[in-house]
């Protein structure tokens, strides 16, 4: 069995270290370029939204390397990314691939056991003993793909040169990528801080922080949102998203951390009253917990013609100005230019540095 | 008089009480899913006493103020419904806003679109004043229809007659669908009378296949069923009835989206029974749940029917020439075919 699943974000890291263990052959799916955009937005549906065509285009690269089995996470709720799957599935078995669909969904987890069990020749002890291994490295992997990312995220706007820590960042990301061994693994982690504070800094450091909330894949995925972490990062500002790929197969997959979502809930109550997808109640939520904490400012990214991203906007609106914070929507797809999305951030971060000098006067 | 003075003393439960007793005008948007529950809710609250303010057709003016106020990236229909809410919201006292979450067909749960999810919390992050909202969350998860709508009334008095105003309503809305299915328009329920439906057993058949809210709001489809007449083409539209809605959800194909749902099953009715030429898939511009639909009617339409298909989608900049020239050509192209 030669697996594939959809890219976002470093979430493929962890998932892949997590499939190998269990024994099955992973099909790494590339990274998304204008390629791949391109791929996809000729057999999509013209309105789908642009994670749907870019995971479409990269699905497709899979096939064509030879996997059999897609992974996808699938449902039935209001969003559409329920469907990806099975519409995928359809668009892809008509331009004449042939595989099988592995739908992760909640009322398929005999069907997913059976997977497992089948993966190690039908012996239960066997897969049981696989099955907790591979969910320990998958863990580790994400925990130090999140640690990583986050000491990044902490150095980079303060950095004099912010070159180096982006060859330092692809450099860890590799070597938790290439090795299976739960303790290299927790080195790289433990290394993060002191690796990413050798890094020479700038000699004033104040940096203005900003919260990142939106739809999950334009949050997570560097490549459709134009590495807005790193870019606003040369510019000295601090990006805090709220979703990571590590919280989104932790927090969202297996639901850990209802605190947390019980108070985004009594937070976002006078805006927003239903959670309908695309983290809209998240979104309203961080963006009053982001005014609570002290951030400068709020970017929220969307794919254009996503159904929640876009209704969930006047709120959002309203809730910026009711608790005076800057705001910022970004529609995102695969017409979107880079530079355009530039400039929007270039202007957004010398507003948030007005507005800071005004407040401290 | 002097019991309505307010500052006479002991006053004060005395106005609570005629408070409640007041008629109320409640206003009602002629956008989004009026198109299929008008009757239920203009018979319920008619029932209540309450004096039931449509508002006007959807015009130029409509559709312009509603896209003034909305964000630039909302679909047409849910432009038009603040349009019509900004008209409406100062001839009432009190707004009706439902919130369509979900209901139960067969053994599963089907949703609405986020943004009728969403509806009253877009209404009021669009608009600074509104007054008093009924807003019914209609969620089969969370409590019956008529408990919603109790719910939703339980500030405005009068409780003990929403069972009957209920009763009444569930019965006239059934005669209102049965209507609608044999007249093929729903547009009776607002007191207009449908266009005749002849049919010529040469002419080319079409089924439209669109959200009754953006089909026959003919401020929004730029009558795009009066422009099939005019090019020659026979156009059919179905309403499914609750078995085949119940039929559809069992399939490989079925969409949790409820209205979504419907159209698959109009669909399906009109490839298998009505064997109809060839299929026209109206949507709005930005329609989320649309570009799903529309993508599995195609591949179903073309790959095992095959039955050519064309999609028109709809926004506050479609031109009607663009629409005549692109429906006279596929009707042409359809007569050719025929022969």
């Amino acid at each position: 069995m030669r697996i594939a699943f959809p890219y976002m974000g470093s979430a493929p890291i962890a998932i892949e270290g997590l499939l190998r263990a269990l024994g099955a052959e992973v099909v790494m799916p590339p990274k998304p370029t204008r390629e791949t955009i391109e791929l996809g937005s000729r057999l999509a549906p013209e309105m789908m939204c642009i994670p749907f065509k870019i995971t479409l285009g990269n699905m497709l690269r899979c096939l064509e390397a030879g996997a059999d089995v897609l992974a996808y996470v699938t449902g039935s709720w209001s969003c559409r990314f329920g469907y990806y799957g099975r519409l995928q599935a359809r668009i892809l078995r008509d331009e004449g691939f042939r595989f099988r669909l592995l739908e992760l969904r909640h009322d398929h987890i005999p069907e997913i056991i059976r997977e497992v069990r089948l993966l190690n020749r039908g012996r239960t002890s066997r897969a049981v003993i696989n099955g907790l291994r591979a969910l320990r490295i998958g863990w580790l992997k994400s925990t130090a793909v999140e640690e990583v990312e986050a000491q990044f995220r902490r150095i980079m706007p303060n950095a004099r040169d912010p070159g180096p820590c982006l060859v330092l960042l692809d450099e860890m990301l590799g070597e938790v990528q290439s090795t299976q061994n739960p303790t290299a693994i927790s080195r790289v982690r433990q290394s993060a801080c002191s690796r990413f504070a050798a890094m020479p800094l700038k000699p004033e450091a104040r940096t203005l922080r900003v919260k990142l909330v939106g739809e999950s894949y334009c949050v997570v995925e560097p490549f459709i949102n134009f590495g807005i972490i790193a870019r606003m990062g040369e510019m000295g500002v601090m990006v805090d998203p709220f979703l990571t790929s590590h919280r989104w197969i932790g927090f969202h997959g297996f639901r850990l951390n209802k605190d947390e979502v019980v108070q985004l809930r009594r937070l976002s109550a006078p805006y927003w009253r239903y959670c309908v997808g695309g983290e809209d109640q998240n979104s309203v939520g961080h963006l009053l917990l982001a005014a609570r904490h002290g951030y400068d400012g709020v970017i929220h990214v969307h794919p254009f013609g996503c159904m929640p991203g876009t209704v969930v906007q006047p709120t959002m609106v309203k809730a910026a100005r009711d608790h005076d914070i800057a705001y910022l929507p970004l529609s995102l797809d695969e017409h979107t230019s880079e530079a355009g999305v530039l400039t929007r951030l270039e202007a957004f971060a010398s507003l948030l540095e007005k507005r800071k000098r005004r407040h401290a006067v | 008089m002097s019991t309505l003075n307010p500052i006479a003393p002991g006053c004060f439960p005395r106005l609570i009480f005629y408070y409640f007793l007041l008629a109320r005008r409640i206003g009602i948007c002629r956008a989004l899913h009026a198109f299929n529950h008008y009757r239920l809710w203009q018979t319920f609250f008619a029932e209540l006493g309450w004096e039931v303010v449509l508002s006007s057709p959807t015009g130029r003016s409509t559709v312009e103020q509603g896209v003034r106020l909305a964000p630039s990236e909302l679909c047409l229909p849910v432009k038009a419904f603040l349009g019509h809410v900004a008209e409406v919201k100062e001839q009432v006292d009190v707004l009706f806003l439902p919130r369509i979450v979900c209901r139960r067909v067969a053994y599963d749960w089907f949703f609405g679109c986020p943004k009728a999810i969403a509806l009253p919390d877009l209404t009021r992050a669009v608009f600074d004043s509104l007054p008093r909202v009924v807003e019914p969350i209609l969620d089969g998860q969370l409590q019956t229809e008529e408990a919603a709508f109790r719910a939703a009334l339980s500030g405005f008095g009068r409780r003990t007659e929403v069972r009957r105003a209920w009763r009444t309503a569930v019965l006239a809305a059934r005669a209102g669908g049965q209507r609608t299915r044999a007249e093929g328009s729903p547009l009776h329920m607002f007191g207009s009378t449908a266009g005749s439906r002849s049919s010529s057993g040469t002419a080319v058949r079409i089924g439209v296949v669109g959200h009754p809210y953006l089909l026959f709001d003919s401020g929004l489809s730029l009558d795009v069923m009066d422009r099939l007449r005019e090019a020659g083409a026979v156009p059919v539209v179905w309403f499914p009835n609750d078995v085949e809605v119940e039929r559809e959800s069992r399939k490989e194909t079925a969409l949790n989206w409820y209205y979504e749902l419907e159209l698959l099953a109009a669909a399906r009715r009109m490839l298998e029974v009505d064997r109809v030429d060839g299929l026209l898939l109206v949507a709005s511009f930005a329609c989320g749940t649309g570009a799903v639909t529309n993508e599995i009617v195609h591949r179903e339409a073309v790959h095992s029917h095959g039955v050519p298909t064309v999609q028109v989608l709809l926004d506050e900049h479609t031109g009607e020439a663009g629409l005549i020239t692109r429906i006279e050509s596929f009707v042409d192209m359809l007569r050719l075919r025929k022969r």
